[in-house]
């Protein structure tokens, strides 16, 4: 298949994806984070039925690229907002606790079976467990919105799970830019330290991040800010992968710094959520379409290592939430599962593994983010959307939560 | 035609970057801001080059492509103190980040960055289609035939007898007999009736003048694409048998020009159709739908041997004007061409050959000057001829000045027909286009602001 034949095979998915993903979340049809998607891509891919060809799909990389920097730049833009409002201080650091929680003890588990059983040295180990890691820690805002939207009650747990998603990104999204910094770019001739990368990808961000609420200052009307918001994010995307650094982290930092610095912020926010879906679609076909699956032993336990620490470690995690919020007994086993589910963002953790790292560590962390993508999918919105619609009580005192459309749509 | 329009880093749709965006009042605390902004993004791009020198893939593209985005807007930003067109900002943004200057964008990327001009091109034709509206057009029939006319033969002629007189001067026409330097000149005086599209329309979405001089520009400009082409190969088939002594005059490229003309006419009509309907009956996600038709069908259009150009002019021309869904592209287009446009004349400027223009300055100056009076003297004539309006009279050459990409792409088949002397013929077609490119837009901005048809504030 041709690169221009695929590039408008893409369009068409992203012209669906905008038409369609935008109202799944209200309709309730489709999965909620669009794996269905990345299941499509990889049934279409070299691995399986061969349509598009592994040189057309790498042809794709730089799209996919600015498509991951853009989304991650949507997710700052939206960091720290369940819909229109604020997440909770609770919420907040509940989320945050609970995905560092999630990607060190995944983490963990991955390093000790890649550095001991499948004899990966330690630092292939180490990035293949914080790629493990950190794709894996994600509660997605799509399954959360997805669970509330076929349930009718909208009480403290939905409003609780919903703050909690939306506060968790900054984990894996940071987590990724600190281990990319580990492993610096062969083509970089100046030899800095893991914290100095670290110091300029976030620079970068804040820089791009100000120049952009600045330049969009004087402007009356937020759409007239799409050059400006276009052209930063392609610096700033372009920029990171030239030095190694993260574009997720980049541009996430950019996203929150231009959020919290522009007037404009509310707009902004609502101009770029319309942007996701059309942008994320192609994004997850491309991503389905370079999984690949080995069969050899190490990379096996790997990656069934990886998958299966999440499930644990999610699961537990939720009943112990589960408990500690005095969740009714009869929601506990359904809203620990309901943590299973994943967004698009591990899937993307799991590409940018893989365009940075060719080879095993790549492909075993884009494996490892295909499963747990496909597993959580499967599992979490459904039982996190049987657990608020059979435990959690309407509000009454708090605050009701932004309705799904507001966000989504 | 299509390898002259392939190769065009021309046109610019009214909806460009500038198109509708509403800007408060700068002070000088905003203006400091933004110089210190442009510095910063210079020193991103420049730093990142330092850091790795030797970095080859797509991502720097990526980064070239966001960098003149970002830094073009910034210094449009700046240039606009200084009564400067944008596009005159974007282009010196891409001389100055260029090969040829801080070589924050290389030779490659700048070639790879040709990609974006595909779409830029597509959507400069459908735009600039859209905005020749039939009753604005009708009373201006006359004129326009009469301006055509008059800048053709006295352009052609009087360029080709200039570029006679200056041959002493040029290493490539050394040796030549007199009948072969008679062809080069007819070829170099058709050259020199290329208008650049992209210019005035830059300009025209900058200003958004409303008045007979942007009307006539508009339409006297946009209608000198099909014409360009048609005396480009003309011209060749009379000009080859001068050159090439065995060589006869061959209607061979007529019958292809008229079966690219009518073949692409008719295909923009369809296409122009097919847009209105879905913009009646969907409307919705425009963006990807001209995203895809400016990659995939100018592919399409291509390897038909079609012109994508004209096709799409033809496009917008039949959305405007047979329904009424005109507006609506043009919204879209403003909307998508925003972030193209400004890539699109910041690559050109990256792409200027600054050491051709070094050597060849002094005749590319004075064929350049020569130009321009000989376009002023014919418009002249013309709107005398044709009891244009006081306004136009006075103005109408300025929009005629400006040469970009149509130019150099025609300059390509001229070197590729007559390989003897097409490169040198080429290099002082790159070099007098630079020129061009550059006083073009600053004279019609002048113009349009001495007229008194741009709208205050």
């Amino acid at each position: 298949m041709s690169a221009m034949v695929l590039l408008l095979g893409m369009l068409v998915v992203a012209y669906l994806g905008s038409l369609l993903l935008s109202g799944r979340v209200v309709r309730g049809y489709g999965l909620p984070s669009g794996s269905e998607w990345l299941m499509l891509g990889f049934v279409l891919g070299p691995a399986l039925l061969g349509v598009a060809s592994e040189s057309a799909l790498r042809s794709f990389e730089p799209l996919a690229g600015i498509s991951m920097g853009w989304i991650a730049l949507v997710l700052g833009a939206e960091y720290g907002y369940a819909g229109e409002r604020r997440v909770t201080l609770r919420g907040f650091w509940l989320g945050v606790s609970f995905a560092l929680a999630s990607a060190g003890l995944t983490g963990a588990a991955v390093y000790a079976v890649a550095r001991y059983l499948a004899h990966f040295s330690a630092f292939d180990a180490a990035l293949i467990a914080a790629g493990m890691g950190l794709s894996s820690c994600e509660t997605a805002r799509y399954a959360v919105r997805w669970a509330s939207a076929r349930s009718t009650a909208q009480g403290p747990i939905h409003a609780l799970l919903e703050d909690m998603a939306d506060s968790d990104e900054v984990v894996p999204l940071v987590g990724v830019g600190v281990s990319f910094a580990f492993a610096p770019s062969s083509a970089a001739i100046v030899p800095l330290t893991a914290a100095a990368w670290i110091g300029i990808a976030a620079g970068l961000g804040v820089a791009l991040g100000l120049t952009c609420a600045m330049l969009l200052r004087g402007m009356h009307r937020a759409r007239d800010a799409w050059p400006v918001l276009v052209g930063a994010a392609l610096l700033g995307t372009g920029v990171a992968w030239r030095l190694g650094l993260a574009p997720l982290t980049v541009m996430f930092v950019m996203g929150v710094v231009l959020s919290l610095g522009s007037r404009h912020g509310p707009e902004l926010r609502r101009m770029l959520a319309r942007t996701e879906p059309a942008v994320l679609l192609p994004t997850l076909l491309l991503a389905g379409g370079l999984v690949r699956f080995e069969t050899h032993t190490p990379f096996l336990l790997v990656l069934g290592a990886g998958v299966l620490a999440r499930c644990l470690v999610r699961g537990l995690l939720g009943s112990a939430l589960a408990g500690a919020s005095e969740t009714p007994s009869r929601m506990r086993v359904p809203l620990a599962l309901g943590f299973l589910s994943t967004g698009a963002l591990t899937t993307l953790i799991g590409l940018g593994f893989a365009f940075r790292f060719r080879g095993p560590i790549g492909d075993l962390v884009l494996a490892c983010a295909f499963t747990i993508s496909v597993v959580g999918e499967l599992v979490g919105p459904l039982s996190l959307s049987r657990a608020l619609s059979q435990g959690d009580q309407p509000l009454e005192d708090n605050e009701p939560a932004a309705p799904a459309e507001e966000s989504a749509a | 035609m299509t390898q002259a329009a392939n190769a065009d880093t021309d046109r610019v749709s009214t909806a460009s970057s500038d198109h509708g965006t509403h800007h408060a009042p700068r002070g000088p605390v905003v203006r400091l801001l933004q110089a210190l902004a442009l510095v910063l993004v210079f020193a991103v791009l420049y730093f990142t080059a330092k850091l790795t020198p030797a970095f080859e893939g797509s991502f720097g593209v990526i980064a070239a492509i966001g960098f003149l985005l970002l830094a073009g807007m910034l210094a449009a930003e700046l240039f606009e103190m200084v009564g400067l067109p944008h596009l005159t900002a974007y282009i010196v943004v891409g001389v100055v980040a260029g090969p040829y200057v801080l070589h924050l964008v290389d030779h490659e990327t700048v070639i790879r960055l040709q990609a974006v001009n595909t779409l830029a091109l597509a959507l400069i034709a459908l735009a600039g289609g859209a905005e020749l509206r039939i009753d604005l057009l009708r009373p201006l029939v006359g004129s326009l035939s009469i301006a055509t006319a008059i800048q053709c033969a006295i352009g052609t002629l009087g360029m080709a007898a200039l570029f006679f007189a200056c041959s002493g001067f040029l290493p490539f026409t050394q040796g030549l007999p007199f009948r072969a330097l008679c062809g080069v000149a007819l070829l170099w005086g058709v050259l020199a009736i290329v208008r650049s599209p992209s210019a005035t329309l830059g300009i025209l979405a900058q200003l958004r003048p409303e008045g007979p001089l942007a009307r006539f520009s508009l339409a006297f400009v946009m209608s000198s694409d099909i014409v360009s082409a048609i005396l480009l190969t003309l011209g060749m088939a009379v000009a080859r048998p001068l050159i090439e002594p065995g060589a006869g005059f061959s209607f061979s490229d007529v019958g292809a020009l008229g079966h690219e003309i009518l073949g692409s006419i008719t295909l923009g009509t369809t296409l122009g159709l097919l847009l209105a309907l879905y913009l009646w009956l969907v409307s919705g996600q425009l963006l990807l739908v001209l995203i895809a038709l400016g990659f995939g069908l100018t592919e399409g259009l291509r390897y038909l041997h079609f012109d994508p150009l004209l096709a799409f002019l033809i496009a917008g021309f039949v959305v405007a004007n047979l329904s009424s869904q005109g507006d609506k592209l043009l919204r879209a287009i403003e909307q998508t061409g925003s972030l193209v446009f400004v890539v699109f004349f910041a690559t050109a400027g990256a792409h200027l050959d600054l050491l051709l223009l070094q050597k060849l300055w002094p005749v590319a100056l004075v064929l350049c000057g020569t130009r321009a009076a000989i376009t002023w003297f014919a418009h002249r004539i013309g709107s005398r001829l044709a009891n244009d309006p006081p306004i136009v009279r006075r103005w109408g050459w300025a929009p005629l000045v400006s040469q970009a990409g149509l130019a150099l792409g025609m300059a390509a088949v001229i070197e590729h027909a007559f390989p003897g002397f097409g490169p040198g013929f080429r290099a002082l077609a790159i070099a007098t286009v630079a020129i061009n490119e550059m006083a073009g837009p600053v004279l019609f901005k002048l113009a349009l602001d001495r007229s008194g048809e741009v709208p205050k504030g």
